[in-house]
Formats: structure tokens, C-alpha cells, sequence
């Protein structure tokens, strides 16, 4: 007998267009045609069913069945995930791949997959890469570590706020619509951002200095789903959707970096200066950072302290 | 004509019998009282919120010393604000329903029928109270903790679900128990008839809900525009009867009850949105403002000034509604204070009853001058900068001034019914000095905005301190008129915020069922001309118009309308714009047409008079529309000077 057909609806909460709104289009569509349309999947996009905020009471009392987590929202309520969605390690990484081979790791996938069923009543299928951020600066390039001495900038969270302590800026805490005007009134001299709210807001115009950020590398947005609905999936559509949430997760790698090689290249056309900090730089950046952000993370990861920060020196 | 003597006179003795029964039954005067009490703690929550924003926002700008709690508590109180006076409303009967066919019945039909729409509205009530019931012990096991810089446990927030909808069913249930003494008092008409037609009503309400759930499941999108039809057509009020809606859609869409967890999560997101303080703010210096004589000077000024133009007067009406709506949120608030002012100056300088009726009416712009509660509703649901659409409603209101004035003075020398009046320059200085302070009011509240020392919402918190400092000066206003001004305030408040909440609540079914796109699609590849949508745009809203008051039109259609916006060509802040001027137009269309009852219950006249007067202005209105369509540069001109929008 042929058999019964699965509908679920799917909620992302990003700005249409955007890397993870068309992985999740094309993830619905995969899972539609390598099931002939078995398993139905209904994407909402643009957080026109709910906000980011809201969406995870909503996944958690499955009134909507799969969803994205967003980083902060997701990292609010678990210090763990924040810390492997790379957020609560700024300034830890070398490099983008250390970032990956680090979530790659099957003991990091299994601690994220632990979090996620007990705090968020969901399945982690997915960590779709987000995008990088950048140092946009209104009078000055930040060039060298010494350049954030006293730099008030906006901060957003947290464990960007320790950043920025221990190096020596000034955080100051703003929604990021108000950006555009604080920085054109010279309330905060720059801000560390996502490098399409740069070219998208036009934040180049008013802060013109631009450094690419190299302390927080492609952050982790959470595929996951409903785990009552994930339970009653017969183990080949599990094995199904867990497969293609691989692949679009490395499919979204590629893609966050082509886009942001083509919003890097745009800004660098309008900016006064694009500027890459020279490795010496970047290794004094992460000696900096480190100690204050294991600091930071001591009482915060609780028991999974030591064992995390094991995996990230382990992923260099 | 004579039957609706009867039903008014009778709803008096009603309303006399209840009152002295409200005073007899202890249970049910104690939860008039509760309900009382709670109402009023809400509105003192804001008062005291309006200080501590100001507070804030002067030490942020003075001292570059920001608190970490004003924002996080007054969000706090803004969460439990409309469900602390949620009830209060039920009782004072302030939660709207469109009621042009239920109002026309016999007293006996709408007391049944009565009883049956208010335990519709119980469904959404119980809906909300017993999971956000859930949803409070959920915080409450977990320990969630609110977001922001000052955190506290998420229960506090969420264990007023359960209170403000236990109140309201309290209040719902008492008035339900007077509904059926009334029905069996003796007092209504005793024939068999009215009985018979009494009861027939009920089934036939009955059977159209049934009709309605039957059709929701065979076709659910066909199922939700029925059922919304019907339970607004009855006679439920709007916020609950939205609410009820989604009730129906989100049992049928999750095939369990359990969907019902959506209506306190929908609920949660309205509340704690930062913006949508402004409203109760706005809403209370607005009120105060009014009760502090600034309708009269603003008027004295502008007649002074103005008198010596043919049609003077009516020109001064105009600007006085172009200023006071600079100061105050909403649209009818704004025609009430017209009309009580300026009124009897014009007929007695020999204007026609025509041409006045319909300037006072006309003149509300209460919504596309900022503030405007209406950009603030519109915002919030778009996502987009409520500043930049303060800044976008700016242009199109005053050329809105501009067009009624010319209007009025091109007409006044055609008919040549107007008396010119001149006043000497000691006159009009001395009306300058009295009204100065008023009218440094505008400059503060937009200034801050235009200026980008204050948020939309701090703004709101700034004309309320404005308002009281302005009552002080003016020895206007009794503590009884002040307390007056924060229960009628914080009532008028919370039906806006309700009907949002009810709304967005169906508006999630809607989503789900992907009418949006589905629509945006079909219009998309219909490839109607431009000409074409704004025609089917307009017919659209003035249909709605005529049954629905602004708010609720709001609510029901951006959420709808705006995820199309970018591909049928219009620019969000523009249709924001474009829908304060429909919605005003709304206001002024019958059969219900908020601003023109207001203008009824002040001038006594008949309201197919204050109808016709207001003709003109509707086409004006309707006119600027068009224009502010064509060319959006009238909306975008200024956000894109002053923000960079
Ligand atoms: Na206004
Ligand atoms: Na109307």
C-alpha cells in the first residue's frame, strides 16, 4: 500500500534572500522530490509565521514542526550552544576551517544534540553557516589590537560584551536597526557587524573603515525539528532528512562564502578602506581574547568547560 | 423611527436597573469593583512608566548615562497592562463590535443573542486563560529567564494571562447573568411574537456558525473568511470575536487541541514589543491635553490669525484639527475636540450648517499627522521604522490641511456664507501668549523624534509629562478629571492592543494556510495595471471601512497585504501612508463611521446630514490618496532627508 503522505511546516525568521532562507526553500523542495512529494514539507519564510524570539516556544509546543533556531536566541537560553555556535568563543578561532573542523566533530554534534533535546524539545538535524561579521569604524581603521583602546562600538550580547572588555573597547548596547544613526550622530564610533547588514544598511557611509572581523567566523544558525515529530518518522525518513541536513548544511557553506566574497568586494568599492589585519595581528587578537573569553565561559559551560574548549584546541 | 425611541429609552432604564443591581448583588459589584481597581493599577503602571522613560532618556542624553532598568521594567508593566484592564472594558462595554444589524433589533433579540455572542467570545477568553496557564508553569518549571539587560524569571510576565482572562471571564459571566434576568424581568415585551423572533434569531445565528465550522472543514481558507464574516456580523466583539476565529482555525489547521498553545505565544510577541508602548503613552497625554483646555486656545489662536480670509473661521477649524492632531494619536479624539470648540463660533458667524458640520468632521488627521497610534499598529506589523513613518505622514497631512482650507475658502466665496471678522495685533499676540505653551507641545514631541534624541516611544513619554506640566499651568483639570483621564485612557488602549492580539492570533492561521503568497501570486500573475490595483486597493478599504473601525482594518490586512507590497511596486512606508489616509477616509463612511458618531453624539443631528456635510472631504481625502500613490516622493521625501530611509 502506498504510504501516507507527511505534511510539516518549517519556519526561518531571516531577511528574505538571505544564505539560510534559500537553503531552507531548497531543503523543503530535496525532501519534496526524493519522496515524490511523500513527505511535504511547507516553508515559511521571513518570520512571517513567527519571530525569532517566538519561534522557540512554538517549535518547543509544535505549532510549527521544523524550524532555524537563531544563534542568539538559541545561545539566550544554553551557554553550550552559544558557545558552539562560535558566539560564546569570540575571538578563539585562527581561522574559518578551525570553525568547522571544530563543529564537525562528532563529540560537538552529540553535546549540541543533547542540548537541544533537553532545553528546546527538538532534534538538531542541521548547522547551517551563517555569515562573518566585520569592524565597521566611523573615524578610524582598526588595524592593530592596540586600535580598540577605548573604541566605543556597539555590542550585542554578552560574550561579545567580555570581548571587548578585555580589549580595552568601549561595548555599548543598541538595537541594530538604530546603527545607521548612531553612528552618523557619533553616539558609538563603530560597530562589529554581519558583513550584509554592512552593504545592505549601507553602514559603510557613515562608518567607512572598514576591517574584516576576524574573531567570529561563520556563526551557526540550528536545523532542527519538533522531537514528537521526529519520533514518529519511520527510521528511513529520519535517516532521509539527516542526510540532506548534511547536505545543505555543506551546501551553505559555499554559499555564505561566495556571498560574502561579493559583499566584501561591494563594500570595498564604496568604503574609504577594506582592511584584512596581518596574522601577527590576528595571533595577538586571539591571545588577548582567549583568556578572557575561558574566563568568561568558566562558570557559564558548567560541566562541559574543560571538554569544550578541549574540542576547539583539538579542531586547530 | 419609532421603535428606535423605544430601544434607546429602554436601554436607559436598562442600564438605570443595572446599576442599582450592580449595587444590590455583592458578588457581582465586587468584580466591578476588582475589574475597577485592576484598570486603574494599569493606567498608573503606564503613568509611571511615562516617568521613568523620561527619566531615562534625560539621563542617556545629558549624562551619557543609560539605566539598565527603566527599559526592562517598563516593559514589564507594559506586558500586564492590557490584561490588568482588559476587564474593565468588558464591563464599560468599551471592546468594539460592529453592531449596524444587531443594534437595529428588538431588545428581547439582543439580549439572546447577546448571550450567545458573548460565550463566543468566552471561547478565545479560556483559549488564552487556561495555556497561558500552561505557559506559566512551563517558565515556571524551566526557569526561562526575559531577555534585556535586567533579567527576571519569564513567569511574571506570563502569570497575567491566567489573571487578566479570569477577570474578563468574571466580567463576561456577570454580564451574561444580567443579559438573562433582564430576559426574564418581565420588563421586554411579553407578546409571543418577539419571543418567536427572538429565538429564531439565536438559531439562526447558530446555525451560521455551524454553517461557518462545517465550510472550514471542507476548505479552510474559504472556512476562516465565513467564520470571520459571521462572528463580526453578529455582533461579537471585534478583539475576542478575531480571537474566537483563530480559536476554530488554529483546532482545525493542528487537528488538536494542543494548537491552542499559539494564542498566548502570539500573545507574549504583541506585548513585549518595545514600540507598542507608545500607545497607551500617546493615548494618555492625548486625553489629559484634551481635558486641559487646548482645544480652546489652539482655536482662539487661529481664529485671531486667521478670521480676516474669506471662510477664516473655517480655515482656522482646519489648522486647529492639522495642530491638535500633531499632539494626539488618534483620529477621533481629535474630531471631538473640534467639534466641541469650534462648532458654535462658526454657525454663529453665519457659516452654513452644511459646510461646518462638515469641516469639523473632515478635518481629522489624526492618524497621517504624527503621533499616530495608527503607524505605530502599521510598524509594528510591517517591521518598519515607526520614526521614518512619523516622518513619511508629515508631508501628506499638512498638504491634507492645505487642500480642506482652499476648499473651504473657494466655497465660503461662492456662497458667500462666511462673516469676515478682523482683530487688532494686541489681539492676536495676546492669543500667541496664551496658547504658546500648547503649541511648544508638537515642537518637543516631534522635535525629539526629528531629532533622534528619542525613540517614537519615548516620545509618548515625553507629551504625557507635557501634558501634566501643561494641566498644572492651565488649573484645568480636578483630581477626579485626572483619574477620569487614566481609566478612559488606559480602556482605549487596551481595545487597540486586544484587537491586535485577537487579530494577529488569526492572522497565524492565515499564514499557515499560505493565503499571502498564494494571493500575492494570483495578483502577481493577473499583471493588473497600476491604475487598476490602486482602484481595487481603494474599493477594497472603503468595503472594509464600512463595517470596521481603523485598528481592526489594520490588524486584519497588512499582516496579508504587506509581504506583496515589494512586488506589486509600492514602498512600505508609502502604504502605511496610503492606509492612515483610507483609514481616515474609513472613519468618515457609513454605516459605521467612527468620527462621524462622534460629531452625532455632540451636534444632534441626524446622521445622514453630518454624511452628506462630509462628502467633500471624503473625495478630497480620497483625492490626496491618489496622489500620495503616484507620486511617493510626497511620503519619502522626508524620512530620506532626516534618516536615510
Ligand atoms: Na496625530
Ligand atoms: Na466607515
Amino acid at each position: 500500500a502506498a504510504a501516507e503522505t507527511i505534511k510539516l511546516t518549517f519556519a526561518t525568521t531571516l531577511s528574505p534572500k538571505s544564505t539560510i532562507e534559500v537553503a531552507a526553500k531548497r531543503y523543503a523542495d530535496i525532501i519534496g522530490e526524493k519522496t515524490d512529494g511523500r513527505i511535504k514539507i511547507t516553508h515559511y519564510g521571513g518570520g512571517s509565521l513567527f519571530n525569532a524570539k517566538d519561534l522557540i516556544p512554538a517549535l518547543a509546543k509544535n505549532q510549527v514542526n521544523m524550524a532555524v533556531h537563531h544563534v542568539a536566541m538559541v545561545g539566550r537560553r544554553s551557554s553550550v550552544l552559544e558557545f558552539i555556535a562560535s558566539f560564546g568563543a569570540q575571538g578563539c578561532w585562527s581561522s574559518f576551517d578551525h570553525y568547522y573542523r571544530f563543529i564537525d566533530q562528532p563529540e560537538v554534534r552529540a553535546i549540541a544534540d543533547a542540548e537541544f533535546d533537553k532545553y528546546f524539545n527538538a532534534k538538531l538535524l542541521g548547522m547551517l553557516a551563517y555569515g562573518t561579521s566585520m569592524f565597521a569604524s566611523g573615524d578610524k581603521a582598526i588595524k592593530t589590537v592596540e586600535d580598540f583602546k577605548g573604541w566605543k562600538a556597539r555590542s550585542s550580547g554578552t560574550a561579545q560584551a567580555a570581548l571587548y572588555k578585555a580589549l580595552g573597547a568601549v561595548g555599548v548596547e543598541m538595537s541594530a536597526k538604530e546603527l545607521y544613526t548612531a553612528l552618523q550622530r557619533g553616539t558609538i564610533q563603530g560597530c562589529s557587524t554581519g558583513t550584509s547588514r554592512v552593504r545592505r544598511a549601507r553602514l559603510y557611509e557613515v562608518a567607512p573603515y572598514v576591517t574584516i572581523d576576524p574573531t567570529v567566523p561563520f556563526m551557526t544558525f540550528w536545523l532542527v525539528i519538533n522531537k514528537d515529530v521526529w519520533n514518529k518518522l519511520s527510521s528511513e525518513d529520519q535517516t532521509l532528512l539527516m542526510e540532506q541536513a548534511r547536505a545543505i548544511e555543506a551546501w551553505t557553506r559555499e554559499y555564505a562564502a561566495k556571498e560574502r566574497q561579493e559583499d566584501i568586494d561591494f563594500i570595498g568599492s564604496k568604503a574609504k578602506i577594506v582592511y584584512d589585519m596581518t596574522s601577527e595581528e590576528k595571533q595577538k587578537l586571539v591571545a588577548v581574547a582567549r583568556p578572557a573569553m575561558m574566563a568568561f565561559s568558566k562558570k557559564q559551560l558548567g560541566d562541559k568547560y574543560q571538554l569544550l574548549w578541549d574540542l576547539l584546541d583539538k579542531a586547530k | 423611527m419609532g421603535a428606535e425611541a423605544v430601544t434607546s429609552s429602554q436601554g436607559t432604564v436598562d442600564r438605570k436597573k443595572d446599576e442599582q443591581r450592580g449595587k444590590n448583588l455583592s458578588v457581582g459589584s465586587i468584580i466591578d469593583r476588582v475589574s475597577w481597581l485592576a484598570n486603574l493599577i494599569a493606567s498608573v503602571l503606564i503613568l509611571m512608566v511615562a516617568l521613568a522613560v523620561c527619566y531615562e532618556s534625560g539621563k542617556r542624553y545629558f549624562f551619557n548615562a543609560p539605566t539598565e532598568w527603566v527599559m526592562s521594567l517598563s516593559m514589564l508593566a507594559f506586558t500586564w497592562f492590557p490584561f490588568l484592564s482588559a476587564a474593565y472594558g468588558i464591563k464599560t462595554n468599551r471592546h468594539i463590535a460592529c453592531d449596524v444589524f444587531i443594534s437595529r433589533a428588538a431588545p428581547r433579540t439582543r439580549a439572546l443573542l447577546g448571550v450567545a455572542t458573548d460565550l463566543t467570545a468566552l471561547l478565545y477568553i479560556l483559549g488564552l486563560g487556561v495555556y497561558g496557564y500552561k505557559e506559566f508553569l512551563d517558565a515556571y518549571g524551566l526557569g526561562a529567564m526575559s531577555s534585556g539587560t535586567l533579567r527576571y524569571p519569564l513567569w511574571i510576565v506570563r502569570v497575567i494571562f491566567p489573571i487578566g482572562m479570569l477577570l474578563c471571564l468574571l466580567q463576561m459571566l456577570r454580564k451574561i447573568g444580567l443579559r438573562i434576568t433582564t430576559l426574564y424581568d418581565g420588563r421586554l415585551e411579553k407578546n409571543a411574537g418577539a419571543a418567536r423572533s427572538a429565538k429564531l434569531m439565536l438559531a439562526l445565528y447558530l446555525v451560521n456558525l455551524a454553517v461557518a465550522v462545517w465550510v472550514l472543514s471542507v476548505n479552510m481558507p474559504v472556512g476562516i473568511m465565513v467564520m470571520t464574516l459571521t462572528i463580526l456580523l453578529w455582533g461579537v466583539p471585534i478583539a475576542f470575536g478575531l480571537g474566537a476565529v483563530g480559536v476554530f482555525g488554529l483546532l482545525f489547521f493542528h487537528g488538536s487541541i494542543s494548537g491552542l498553545y499559539t494564542i498566548p505565544i502570539v500573545a507574549e510577541k504583541t506585548v513585549s514589543h518595545f514600540v507598542l508602548l507608545a500607545i497607551p503613552l500617546f493615548s494618555l497625554g492625548g486625553v489629559i491635553l484634551g481635558k486641559s483646555g487646548l482645544g480652546e486656545r489652539i482655536y482662539d489662536l487661529s481664529a485671531k490669525w486667521l478670521a480676516w480670509l474669506p471662510g477664516g473661521l473655517g480655515v482656522a477649524t482646519c489648522i486647529t484639527g492639522g495642530i491638535l492632531a500633531a499632539m494626539i494619536g488618534s483620529s477621533t479624539a481629535v474630531t471631538a475636540i473640534v467639534t466641541l470648540v469650534a462648532m458654535k463660533p462658526l454657525l454663529d458667524r453665519g457659516y452654513s450648517k452644511t459646510m461646518v458640520i462638515g469641516t469639523v468632521t473632515g478635518t481629522s488627521l489624526g492618524l497621517i499627522i504624527p503621533p499616530s497610534i495608527g503607524f505605530i499598529v502599521y510598524g509594528f506589523l510591517t517591521d518598519t521604522s515607526v520614526g521614518a513613518l512619523f516622518m513619511a505622514g508629515f508631508i501628506p497631512g499638512a498638504m491634507l490641511v492645505a487642500m480642506f482650507s482652499v476648499y473651504v475658502i473657494v466655497t465660503c466665496i461662492i456662497t458667500g456664507k462666511y462673516e469676515k471678522m478682523h482683530f487688532s495685533w494686541p489681539q492676536r499676540l495676546r492669543s500667541l501668549k496664551s496658547s504658546f505653551l500648547i503649541l511648544l507641545g508638537p515642537i518637543f514631541v516631534l522635535g525629539s523624534i526629528y531629532s533622534g534624541l528619542a525613540t517614537p516611544t519615548e516620545a509618548g513619554a515625553i507629551l504625557v509629562i507635557y501634558s501634566l506640566f501643561c494641566a498644572i499651568v492651565y488649573k484645568q483639570m480636578t483630581v477626579k478629571d485626572f483619574v477620569d483621564c487614566l481609566m478612559e485612557s488606559s480602556a482605549i488602549s487596551t481595545m487597540i492592543l486586544m484587537i491586535m492580539i485577537g487579530a494577529l492570533t488569526m492572522a497565524n492561521v492565515v499564514t499557515l494556510l499560505q493565503v499571502p503568497s498564494n494571493l500575492a501570486e494570483l495578483i502577481v500573475s493577473a499583471e493588473l495595471s497600476t491604475f487598476s490595483l490602486i482602484v481595487i486597493l481603494i474599493v477594497f478599504y472603503m468595503i472594509l471601512g464600512m463595517f470596521l473601525d481603523g485598528g481592526s482594518i489594520t490588524v486584519l490586512t497588512v499582516p496579508v497585504l504587506a509581504p506583496m507590497l515589494s512586488s506589486l511596486g509600492i514602498d512600505t512606508v508609502v502604504f502605511g501612508v496610503v492606509l492612515m489616509m483610507l483609514i481616515e477616509t474609513a472613519l468618515l463612511t457609513p454605516p459605521v463611521g467612527l468620527n462621524l458618531f462622534t460629531v452625532q453624539g455632540i451636534v444632534d443631528e441626524p446622521l445622514i446630514t453630518i454624511i452628506k456635510s462630509t462628502l467633500p472631504f471624503v473625495a478630497i481625502l480620497l483625492f490626496a490618496t491618489v496622489l500620495c500613490l503616484v507620486f511617493p516622493k510626497l511620503s519619502l521625501w522626508l524620512p530620506s532627508l532626516l534618516m536615510n530611509y
